[in-house]
């Protein structure tokens, strides 16, 4: 036997009023008041049933289809619009700003560590006499470690401990506007003027028209390729030392 | 709308139905493909419940077409992240509800009080005063004009959790597991929300009953 609450819940739940379970359409017949509540329900749920349905506007596609339309474009244009630039330029001087405080900090600068480091290992080749440079690349265009420069054995052939920026500058002053000289180039000499052979480089260019020395200040970034010139022919080495 | 009677394999149906016998998985497959016909025929079969639905919640017709139109806009946008779990009626449903409670949390929040309900319950929601009009009526589509105009505004005066799920029970006709997937909530909490609206509805309709 169930009791009020549970039918009027049935009747409340079911899917359809009139296919109540056996129990409860028996209890109907008896109670009064779950006839009562049943009846209501019914009548209820026959007056939102038949409420006016709205229809969608005969202009419905050709609005749905504008604004469909209207947000694409919006889309496609989205780059254009102020907040991009607002992005774009916070994103840029974000950049600028790193950029400057890794220069300010010494990121792109040989180390005093380093410095020191290449110092003596520059000295041992001296004391060693023939010490192998650490690479050159002379006859076949290959680097080539072991070879030594006569002319300049602390030094290594192709890419050699260079004077600094300023002394370049002094020379460039003296002998005029030949930055690029031909020949053999006597480091040494510069050397013997105190200056420190670490703060720039040479490259030596070789052609047809006989070999180039040129000389330019440097960053320390460590290992990187360098790109000469042999015949005519452009040929990338991997230098496996910062200079 | 025309009529679209593009052959099955323009929206990647096999054999050779139309966009018109195809169900509303492989018409939202074909949408994710970038077939429009099957996007317009999604369109003609859903754009009269929405609306209704919409505006029933909302009881503004100008505002429930606009976002009846929303709703479609995001079921194109979205075909590609479309997940066949559920019926997609019940899908469009949910981006409907959705965007019918925010619309009344809106309106909830600009605190607009309408002429029909200057008064709130303990919960803060608005309690309307609407005492049925007792005098003889004289003509029965007046009385049938007033009466859908009671159901209306009794409707329009519920509180939103319990409104959304009478309508898409009594209005709309959903069964219960179907409003429960719709609104995200239990099967139980559903039965309970029905049952209490249906019971404030009686109380707002007792001179209709």
């Amino acid at each position: 036997m169930i009791g009020c609450n549970q039918v009027k819940r049935f009747i409340d739940q079911a899917d359809n009023p009139a296919l109540l379970p056996f129990e409860a359409s028996s209890h109907l017949d008896a109670c009064r008041s779950c006839k009562q509540f049943a009846r209501e329900r019914a009548s209820l749920r026959e007056m939102l049933a038949s409420t006016d349905r709205v229809s969608a506007p005969v202009n419905f596609d050709a609005m749905l289809r504008a604004r469909l339309a209207e947000r694409a474009s919006t889309r496609r244009a989205a780059w254009l619009t102020p907040a991009f630039y607002a992005r774009f330029g916070a994103a840029a001087a974000v950049l600028v700003v790193a950029i400057m405080a890794a220069q300010t900090g010494g990121l792109f600068t040989r180390t005093q560590l380093e410095a020191s480091r290449d110092q003596g290992k520059n000295g041992e080749n001296a004391a060693r006499g023939a010490a192998p440079a650490p690479l050159s690349l002379e006859g076949n265009n290959t680097a080539r470690a072991g070879r030594s420069n006569a002319g300049a054995p602390d030094v290594p052939a192709t890419v050699r401990r260079g004077p600094s920026v300023q002394a370049i500058q002094a020379s460039y002053n003296r002998s005029g506007p030949r930055s690029i000289r031909t020949g053999a180039h006597d480091l040494s000499a510069e050397a013997s003027r105190g200056l420190n052979a670490q703060d720039g480089a040479v490259v030596l260019v070789r052609g047809k028209d006989g070999e180039r020395e040129v000389p330019m200040p440097t960053v320390s970034v460590g290992a990187q390729s360098l790109l000469y010139q042999t015949a005519g022919r452009p040929v990338v080495s991997n230098i496996r030392a910062s200079f | 709308m025309a009529t679209v009677t593009h052959e099955a394999h323009a929206i990647g149906i096999s054999g050779s139905r139309s966009v018109e016998t195809a169900n509303d998985h492989e018409l939202i497959a074909a949408i994710r493909d970038g077939d429009e016909a099957a996007f317009q025929e999604i369109v003609r079969r859903y754009r009269n419940p929405i609306t209704n639905f919409v505006y029933r919640m909302i009881d503004d017709y100008e505002r429930a077409v606009e976002l009846s139109q929303e709703t479609f806009i995001r079921v194109y946008t979205s075909a590609s992240r479309y997940q066949a779990n559920y019926s997609f009626s019940t899908y469009i449903y949910r981006i409907a509800s959705n965007l019918a409670i925010s619309e009344l949390r809106r309106r909830k929040r600009r605190k607009l009080v309408s002429l029909f309900s200057p008064f709130t319950n303990d919960e803060g929601e608005a309690i309307e005063i609407d005492p049925p009009d007792t005098n003889p009526l004289q003509d029965e589509s007046l009385i049938e004009n007033e009466r859908r105009t009671a159901v209306a505004r009794a409707i329009k005066s519920l509180p939103e959790k319990y409104r959304a799920a009478i309508v898409l029970r009594d209005v709309e006709g959903l069964s219960y597991d179907r409003i429960a997937q719709v609104l995200s909530l239990s099967e139980g909490t559903v039965k309970s929300r029905i049952n209490r609206a249906r019971n404030l509805l009686k109380e707002k309709l007792s001179a209709y009953i």
